[in-house]
Formats: structure tokens, C-alpha cells, sequence
């Protein structure tokens, strides 16, 4: 043996050694206890602090796989410096083996005679998820089973499974993963969860990083990689029109739903990419619920992951408990969907310590740096969230996401400042487009005195803004009702409209209703005096638009539906009249399967017909008459959206006041 | 939506519905003489057996080339899912270690043949194995990347490869409580009764302190954390 070569462990030759602290481990699991004192003379003084460090650390490990709730720290209060050490490594080892071990879980086996597992879901630190077959209920569930086997045997693990599951069965939102059941077998307890189909947020963004796409073509890639449908429940977040709008109002969902978890006094502290799963049409849904972050006595003193710490939790060397981490953690992935970067890379060989100085630091390249195109609003939003101390951030999720809407909806941020001009034709831009604001967004306009441009984010060449003064409704005896006034008679609405235009121009209206559909109004030009008539709304889906030219005119029309549902009106102008409407047809008859079915119900029998007989799609004439209704009422419900992505197209909103909804406008 | 409470049997709907037997079914279909059941057991299984038997055949010093010998070692499991009527099912993990042994005692015989043959390892390994069904037939079930991309698809495989020879490192008791519990998932009961230990505790003892050598096999090799897949 080499003498006196330091206490670590690989500068001598450990044969001997080794073979005492098996004898040591043996007598230990003999005896159930250990008294090191006799092995002292065995045992060379300066080897003395390793070989006190690794048997205790073998013994650390056995009696919480026996069982026992023993805690790390208390060994290793009782050990010195060098001995510590060698607990440590010890423990390091052992994970580091542990980690490659495979998963003690046989796809195929039947649990309780009800789940089949399946497959390999993911795998987090600490715990692990399979898809399985539900026997009873005859769906595939998700089951979240706790890794480390043995060294988590003890009842630290059941209340950690109990923790989460009673904290996500409290939570009730369609965008986090609900619970089922907790189920113990033998040595295993599992969750029983949604499987949420989708693909999660830090492959997503790895894929689109590998696409290279951007703008709206990124959108189109995670439509790609997620399904452009909601199913079920889930709303649709990708916003075909920009990148950083899809961006925002996913960050927004985020946001809103740990606000509904700050709600319950619950912090999640470890939200990241990996956490958050992207569904068909975007929308996300968290997955984790901080499994661990609640067990105490760990030897790493808090848990995170690395790059997506924030600089307090690396500060102070704790998870902590505030929601403003959580508000720093929504930043981090905000700025990663973003600039499809992350905040914090981590190189392969980061050690711990650089990891946490990195966060501690708090540096974050401004995203416009990477991405000009970004509006300076929303870089603005984004770094507040991650600003580098808790107070100077929002102060709670529920704000962020205030921000983050604002921003989707095209409103000025509150809690940022962003430069005057360019508030006050967001305002402007705003109250154009939502009419209960009309009166303040003329008075804007005025006194920003800037011209608009529609269907695009900056704004370019002036346009003739036609400026709605008046829409009527009335009813079969001309008697003009008063806004506001119930509209019980007849089964449809008659209205009138004035409307100013400085410039002639081609206009669609159309009837918007409370369950959020459209229809096509057949317009006529009538007489100023002239008031609502009685008349057959014509058959077709789409009416013609109507040619304007410069000046006031009534233009009159009936709605289809009951006035009672009628929530307003949606006009819209055009410099030129749309041939767009023409080949909408066509596309749409070949495309009819990708139409949301919550939006379009008759999509879903039509795409079946028309798979069915694909001639049917080439000439409308084979459609059934029913068919054909369908059909047009679908080309009619969606030619609103498609006539927006005309640019230059101007949309006014009249709603009215009667279900006037508040719009912000501070 | 698949029909999956019907018991039709028509091959063409064979494998979404066997996606949703358990493995106790599949054995008892297998052993009917239902080929999509076995076909269903060799891509549910054949990861983790071949795992195994690569495992010991490396400590053993008797399989070197990897690449060659992955056809031969399916041709093996694929006979030895042949030879289902004469094992009785207790649990999922009693078919994989029953699995394992079969298939390394088939590969033991053979290459054993070779080397008895005197001819080039290289050759003897590459070739098809003669009255077997051809490798077509094998080719659908091969073990497909589960893997998202192809690039941490190799990482892992360089892993996986690193990983194996560290066990194959290892003192052999250490090697077989790791593979006992970790890879067939034997209970403690039976670990102890083949590892002769003396009780649970014992066996549980040697399982930790075989882990902790591995990760410190893995950590003179340069590993230091599962893969990571940051860019």
C-alpha cells in the first residue's frame, strides 16, 4: 500500500480497503448496527475520513431501502469534511449507475388486473411515465411511477405521490393533467393520469430549431408537429397571422393556469419545457406537479433544473416559495419560444457550480438582439418577467398573463412602458377593430393622426378608413328600436346601417352571435329614410359584397338567426372587390378535413363524404342538397377569417351595446 | 376507434389488438400457435432480452462483434419464442429471464459450432443462418428507434455500449444481483435463494453497492449524466 498519498480514494490502492468495508457492510447488515470504532486500527489515518465516508453512505443507502426514514443530512452532520466528501461521491456514484439501470417496469405486465403497461412515455428525475391500457375503461391512461425503486422505498415516497395526486385532483383546468387514482402495488405506487396526446414544449422547440422556419411559417411547423385542431375541450392558441402572437398566447394559457394554482397557495417552482405538453392546436397543459419539490432532507438542498433556475433559487440555494419564481421560470420559456433559444444554454460538461453562478447572474441576452422582428412590447413583457431581482418583476403570474393577452389582442402592456407614439396607435388600432370603443378610437386617430393598415403587424400604406356611424335595428313595423332594447319580435333582426366612406369601397357585413358564429348578410342599398323592410334573405352563403362610393349611405339586411342571439355586427371593407372567395370554395371542399370541428360541426360527416366519393369534391352539382347546405354554411362561417388575411382589408365590430362586453381602453 | 372488446382473430387488425394483451395472453395465444402473438412478445421483448444475453456473453468474453451478431442473436429469440410450450408463465419478468437464458444457450451452441468449426468469426456470424426463416421475416419486428431523433439515438446505443461493457467489468456478483433486479426484475425472495446471500438485507446490501461500482465504472469512462438532449 502507497503511504500517505491524501484522502482521496484513487490515489491508493483500494483492494484492502474495499475488502474492509464489505466486512464493515456485512457486520452492519448482521447486526442491524454499526460501530466503526474497532476498524480504527485497522485502517490508515489518512484513509481514515474515506472509508468513514463510504460506509456510512452504503449505510445511508441500505436502511432507506430497508425502509427506515432516515435523512441524509443527519449522517452527514456527524461526519468531518473529508468524510462528507466521500459520502457524496459515493451517493454521486450510485445515482450515476442508477441512472442507466433500465426501468424496473416490464411493458406488458397487468397491474391489479386493470393497466397494461405499455411503453415508455418520459422519463424525469425522479419519476418515470408509461403509457397504459386501461382494462375497465378501455382508454390508454398515463402512469407516473416514482424511479430510485429501492432507495425511495420508504414513506417519504407515499406522500409524495399523495401530495401531488390530492394537489392535482384539487385543480381543475382542462390545462393540467388530471388525476384518476393512486394506486399501490407491492413495492410500486403509481398515478393514474390523462394520457395528454400531444408532443411537450422542449421537443417541440427542438424540432422547430431544427425546421429553421420563422414567422408564420414557424407557426405552420408546430401545426404541423402538434395537429392544427383542438380536440375536446382544448381552444385553439396557434395564430396563423405571426409567431410571436402563437407565442404570446400560449405563454398566456401558461400563465393563467398557474395563477389558478398560485390561487391555491401552491408554487410550482419547477416549470420548464420538458413540463409543459403541446396539444392539437396548441394550446399547452402542465404535466409535472413539483414531484419531490416538497420531500425535505435532501442532500441537494433544493431541486431544480438546470436552466431554468431563477436567480434567487440559485442565490439562495432553496426552491423557494414565491410565485415570482414561477413568474421568472414563464419568462425563461416565453423567451425560449420566442428566440427558440434557451436563456441559460447548459453545455454537457457544466459542472452544478457553473449552473447555479450562471443563474445567480441573471444576464439574459435582450431577445430582440436575436430576433428583430420581435414588437418591442412584447420584449418588453418578457424581460420583466425575468427580471433578476423577484420584486422588479410581475408580481404574479395573473399579471403576466394580463400583459400577454393585451399584447395577443393588440392593446399597449400595463406594467411595461413602451414609447408613446407607438401606445397610442396601438389604441387607435385597437378601438378600430373593437367598435364599443369607436368614439375613443376616432378621437385617437385624430390626434395621432396616423394612417392604418389592416391584416398586417406594422403600419404601412394609408388607407381610406370608412367610419361606421349608426346601425339600426329594427323590426317589421319600422319601428326603430332603441340599443338595447329587447328584440323579441319575428324570428330575425332587420337592420340598418350607415356608413361613411371617405373613398369607394366593397363591403361584407356579417351578424356576429353570442355562440361565436357568423353569417353572411345579404346587403341593399336603400334610401337614407328608408327603414328595415321585410324580405327574403337570399340563398346564397356568401352574398356578393356591396360597392360604396365615397359618402354616407344606408345600407339595409336581415339577419337569418333570431335577433335575440345577435350580438353585432362585423363589417368589413375592401379597396378592391375579393375574387378570394371563389377559389375559397375550391380549396375548401379539398381541405374540409382540417376545419375545426367545434367551429365547423357539419365538417367532420362532410370530409367523411367526400373521402368517401372524391368526385363529389370536384363538382358541387353531386353534393346532396343536404351536402350542399352544409357545405355553404361552412364557406359562409369561415370567410370572415379568410376575407381578413386580405391586406387592406378593414373590419369594424359593432357591437351591440345591449351585450356590450368591457373593453379595456386605459 | 379500434374495436378492441371483439375477439376476432383476423390477422389484418392483429396488431393494434395485440398492442392491448397483456403478456400473459400473448404467451398462451403463442403457445396456441398464434404468430401474431409472438411476433407481438419479440417487439415487446427483445430490447431488454438481448440486453441480457449481450451482458453476460460480454462478461464471458464470447461476443464481440455486436454489429454481426445482432441478426443471429434475433434468429435466436425468435426460436427460442418457438420453444414457448415448454415454459410456464408466473409473471412478465419469469418470461424475460426465461427468454434470456434460452436465447444465450442458443447462442452459446452456436458459437461454439463456429469456433469448433475453426472458420472466421466475422464470416460465420454475418452469414443467415441456414433452416431458419429467412431474415425478411425478422426485418419487421426489428427493434425500430424508439428514439426521437437519429442523433440521440446514437448517444444512447454509445451508452448503451458503454454501459454494457461496465457490467461486464464488474465482479460477477455484482453483475448478476444488477441483472437479476434491474434488468429481469426478479423478486428479492428468489435473488437471494440464487445468490446464496444470506438474507434480504444482505442482497439488498450487495444490489447497492453493485450500482455504486457501475457508476463508477461509467464515471472513469467519461459519463457523468444520462443524455441529455440540450442543443
Amino acid at each position: 500500500m502507497k503511504p500517505n498519498m491524501g484522502p482521496r480514494p484513487e490515489d491508493s490502492d483500494p483492494g484492502e480497503l474495499e475488502g474492509l468495508v464489505e466486512e464493515c457492510l456485512q457486520r452492519l447488515v448482521e447486526d442491524g448496527e454499526l460501530d466503526l470504532e474497532p476498524y480504527r486500527q485497522r485502517v490508515p489515518a489518512a484513509r481514515w475520513p474515506w472509508f468513514e465516508g463510504r460506509v456510512r453512505s452504503a449505510e445511508y443507502r441500505w436502511r432507506r431501502a430497508q425502509g427506515e426514514d432516515v435523512r441524509a443530512d443527519a449522517f452527514l452532520d456527524r461526519l468531518g469534511e473529508g468524510a462528507r466528501n466521500a459520502f457524496l461521491e459515493a451517493l454521486a456514484a450510485s445515482r450515476l449507475g442508477a441512472a442507466f439501470l433500465p426501468l424496473r417496469i416490464v411493458p406488458g405486465t397487468l397491474i391489479r388486473g386493470r393497466y397494461l403497461i405499455l411503453n415508455p412515455l418520459g422519463e424525469g428525475g425522479q419519476a418515470s411515465v408509461f403509457a397504459a391500457w386501461d382494462r375497465e375503461l378501455q382508454v390508454e391512461v398515463a402512469l407516473k411511477f416514482l424511479l430510485g425503486g429501492d432507495e425511495n422505498a420508504g414513506g417519504e415516497w407515499e406522500a409524495i405521490v399523495r401530495g401531488e395526486s390530492q394537489l392535482l385532483a384539487r385543480l381543475k383546468s382542462r390545462n393540467i393533467v388530471r388525476v384518476y387514482d393512486v394506486v399501490r402495488e407491492g413495492e410500486r405506487s403509481f398515478l393514474v393520469m390523462d394520457l395528454v396526446p400531444g408532443l411537450d414544449l422542449k421537443k417541440a422547440l427542438q424540432e422547430l430549431r431544427a425546421g429553421g422556419k420563422v414567422g408564420r411559417d414557424r407557426v405552420r411547423a408546430l401545426m404541423d408537429l402538434v395537429g392544427r385542431r383542438p380536440q375536446g375541450e382544448h381552444q385553439l392558441c396557434l395564430d396563423a397571422r405571426s409567431w410571436p402572437r402563437t407565442a404570446a398566447r400560449i405563454a398566456v394559457v401558461i400563465a393563467r393556469t398557474i395563477a389558478l394554482v398560485h390561487d391555491k397557495n401552491v408554487v410550482h417552482r419547477d416549470l420548464k419545457p420538458a413540463n409543459v405538453m403541446i396539444v392539437a392546436g396548441g394550446e399547452p397543459v402542465l404535466l409535472d406537479f413539483g414531484l419531490g419539490s416538497r420531500s425535505g432532507g435532501r442532500v441537494e438542498g433544493f431541486r431544480c433544473t438546470p436552466g431554468y433556475i431563477a436567480p434567487e433559487q440559485a442565490r439562495e440555494a432553496s426552491s423557494g416559495t414565491n410565485p415570482q419564481t414561477d413568474v421568472y421560470q414563464i419568462g425563461l420559456i416565453l423567451y425560449e419560444l420566442l428566440t427558440l433559444r434557451q436563456v441559460y444554454p447548459v453545455p454537457p460538461d457544466a459542472t452544478v457550480d457553473t449552473i447555479i453562478r450562471q443563474a445567480a447572474r441573471a444576464a439574459v441576452v435582450p431577445p430582440r438582439s436575436l430576433e428583430p422582428d420581435l414588437p418591442p412590447e412584447l420584449e418588453a413583457i418578457c424581460l420583466k418577467a425575468l427580471a433578476p431581482e423577484k420584486d422588479s418583476r410581475y408580481s404574479n403570474a395573473a399579471e403576466l398573463a394580463t400583459d400577454l393577452e393585451r399584447f395577443a389582442r393588440g392593446l399597449p402592456p400595463r406594467g411595461v412602458a413602451i414609447p408613446r407614439l407607438r401606445s397610442l396607435r396601438m389604441r387607435a388600432r385597437y378601438a378600430a377593430l373593437h367598435p364599443a370603443g369607436l368614439t375613443a378610437a376616432l378621437a385617437m386617430m385624430a390626434l395621432a393622426s396616423s394612417p392604418l393598415v389592416f391584416g398586417k403587424d406594422e403600419w404601412e400604406a394609408p388607407v381610406a378608413v370608412p367610419l361606421l356611424t349608426q346601425a339600426n335595428l329594427g323590426t317589421e313595423n319600422d319601428r326603430i328600436l332603441v340599443p338595447g332594447e329587447s328584440l323579441e319580435v319575428g324570428d330575425r333582426a332587420l337592420l340598418a346601417i350607415d356608413v361613411v366612406c371617405p373613398d369607394p369601397a366593397y363591403l361584407y357585413a356579417f351578424s356576429l352571435y353570442g355562440s361565436g358564429g357568423y353569417e353572411g348578410l345579404y346587403l341593399k342599398p336603400v334610401a337614407p329614410e328608408f327603414l328595415p323592410f321585410s324580405e327574403e334573405h337570399p340563398t346564397q352563403s356568401i352574398p356578393e359584397p356591396l360597392r360604396l362610393e365615397a359618402g354616407r349611405h344606408r345600407v339595409a339586411c336581415a339577419s337569418l338567426k333570431s335577433p335575440a342571439r345577435l350580438e353585432g355586427l362585423m363589417l368589413l371593407f375592401s379597396q378592391q372587390p375579393s375574387t378570394l372567395l371563389g377559389e375559397w370554395r375550391t380549396t375548401l371542399s379539398r381541405r374540409i378535413d382540417e376545419l375545426d370541428p367545434l367551429r365547423y360541426p357539419e365538417a367532420l360527416e362532410l370530409a367523411r363524404s367526400l373521402a368517401e366519393n372524391p368526385r363529389k369534391g370536384d363538382s358541387p352539382s353531386s353534393l346532396s342538397p343536404e351536402e350542399r347546405r352544409a357545405f355553404s354554411r361552412i364557406v359562409s362561417d369561415s370567410a370572415p377569417e379568410l376575407l381578413l388575411t386580405i391586406d387592406g382589408m378593414l373590419r369594424i365590430d359593432w357591437v351591440f351595446p345591449v351585450t356590450r362586453q368591457a373593453v379595456e381602453l386605459r | 376507434m379500434k374495436n378492441l372488446a371483439s375477439g376476432a382473430e383476423s390477422p389484418g387488425e392483429g396488431d393494434g389488438r395485440m398492442k392491448y394483451e397483456p403478456t400473459m395472453n400473448l404467451v398462451r395465444k403463442a403457445q396456441r400457435g398464434d404468430n401474431l402473438a409472438s411476433e407481438a412478445l419479440f417487439g415487446r421483448y427483445s430490447d431488454r432480452v438481448l440486453e441480457i444475453v449481450r451482458i453476460r456473453l460480454r462478461a464471458q468474453g464470447r461476443l464481440r462483434r455486436k454489429e454481426q451478431s445482432l441478426d443471429l442473436m434475433q434468429q435466436s429469440l425468435l426460436e427460442a419464442l418457438k420453444g414457448l410450450d415448454s415454459f410456464e408463465m408466473h409473471d412478465e419478468s419469469s418470461l424475460i429471464r426465461w427468454l434470456s437464458r434460452v436465447v444465450e444457450r442458443v447462442l452459446l451452441n452456436r458459437l461454439d459450432y463456429y469456433e469448433a468449426d475453426k472458420r472466421n468469426m466475422d464470416r460465420e456470424v454475418s452469414i443467415e443462418p441456414v433452416g431458419h426463416s429467412a431474415s425478411e421475416e425478422t426485418r419487421p419486428f426489428d427493434p425500430e428507434a424508439r428514439e426521437p431523433g437519429p442523433g440521440s439515438e446514437l448517444r444512447s446505443e454509445e451508452h448503451r455500449a458503454i454501459v454494457r461493457e461496465c457490467l461486464a467489468s464488474l465482479p460477477e456478483r455484482y453483475r448478476e444481483v444488477i441483472l437479476m433486479r434491474d434488468y429481469e426484475d426478479v423478486p428479492w425472495p428468489e435473488v437471494v435463494e440464487r445468490l446464496a446471500a444470506s438474507s434480504e438485507g444482505a442482497a439488498r446490501m450487495l444490489h447497492l453497492r453493485a450500482i455504486e461500482k457501475l457508476g463508477e465504472a461509467l464515471k472513469r469512462r467519461g459519463i457523468t449524466g444520462p443524455v441529455s438532449s440540450t442543443s
